[in-house]
């Protein structure tokens, strides 16, 4: 009785138009290659920006670290070895202690993130295909 | 077929974009025919449209967990068809709740008589004429059953409602259905 019923309503089936088919795929991939034109060009304009503030900050990073004496106290383990043997323990404390903590806390901070972009523009150009920027 | 479409749905979430295609063929008649009849077939084209750009929005969120694709997508069909009444002002799926104290199981046995009238009707106009007549609350739940092979334990998570409640709308819309056949026949 219920797979009668089933067929009756079978029969008042209504066929949609075949070229609505076509039209939604069409607005799906024009959403979709505006969302890829958005996404790729948000992350590389991001890039950008973070490349720039890394730049910078690593500039200032290599300034505090000469302001510091960094490179002084590093070219001391080239020079005398067995004599930092002797002392590492404070020569160590000595090195960790003329770093630039914000500068290279700044310049490692901004690298993650021009990764992160670089890793998302990488990321959107393979999984919504070269092809939708065409 | 839900492990179909699972597969379906991963596949398009791992890169491949034919999978949606194939979702959208598979499901595309199964919405249209949904929708057509709970609006009129003009404006049933642009909101099938709206339906599957939700999907294809929204098809990351899917959780097999809670349901299958098919209720999954037949909800968002649902919602959208509410979102279009709302802009109309016009809520057909509010009275839903009112009036929907569940029946008892037996009834649907009673039901199977009234199938029978049903099934008498030879002429496929005159039940379309009569399907359209109903209650959009009761059409919808005989469009669901009927057309779209869907249980009545999927409709229940569909329209959020008890398992006896659906069998109790389920009732009602035969009825009504066939009141209306005898109707138009006597007329």
């Amino acid at each position: 009785m219920e797979k009668d019923l089933n067929l009756l309503f079978k029969k008042i089936t209504l066929e949609p138009d075949l070229s609505l088919k076509d039209r939604i795929l069409g607005v799906i991939n024009s959403k979709r290659k505006r969302r890829a034109h958005l996404s790729i060009f948000a992350y590389l304009g991001s890039s950008f920006v973070f490349l720039a503030g890394s730049i910078f900050s690593f500039r200032f990073l290599i300034k505090g670290l000469n302001s510091f004496g960094f490179f002084e106290y590093m070219s001391l383990m080239f020079s005398d070895g067995s004599a930092l043997a002797l002392i590492w323990k404070n020569y160590f404390l000595t090195l960790v202690d003329s770093l630039p903590v914000a500068s290279l806390g700044l310049s490692v901070f901004l690298l993650f993130l021009l990764f992160v972009s670089i890793k998302k523009v990488s990321y959107s150009f393979k999984n919504y295909n070269l092809k939708a920027l065409a | 077929m839900n492990e179909e479409d699972k597969l379906l749905v991963e596949n398009y979430l791992n890169g491949d974009e034919s999978a949606l295609e194939k979702l959208i063929n598979k499901y595309f008649s199964l919405i249209y025919n949904y929708i057509s009849r709970l609006i009129s077939k003009d404006e049933a084209d642009d909101l099938v449209q709206d339906v599957f750009v939700r999907v294809w929005k929204n098809i990351k969120k899917i959780d097999f967990n809670k349901a299958s694709f098919k209720t999954w997508i037949f909800a968002i069909a649902r919602n959208a068809t509410v979102d279009y009444f709302r802009k109309k002002k016009s809520i057909p799926f509010s009275s839903l709740d009112r009036d929907g104290e569940p029946f008892s199981e037996t009834i649907v046995d009673e039901s199977l008589l009234i199938e029978q009238d049903i099934l008498k009707t030879e002429d496929l106009n005159v039940l379309n004429k009569a399907l359209n007549k109903i209650d959009e609350k009761y059409r919808e739940i005989l469009i669901l059953y009927y057309q779209e092979d869907m249980t009545f334990k999927e409709i229940g998570q569909l329209l959020n409602k008890p398992l006896n409640t659906v069998k109790s709308y389920h009732y009602r819309a035969i009825l009504k259905l066939r009141d209306f056949l005898q109707d138009m026949h006597q007329n």
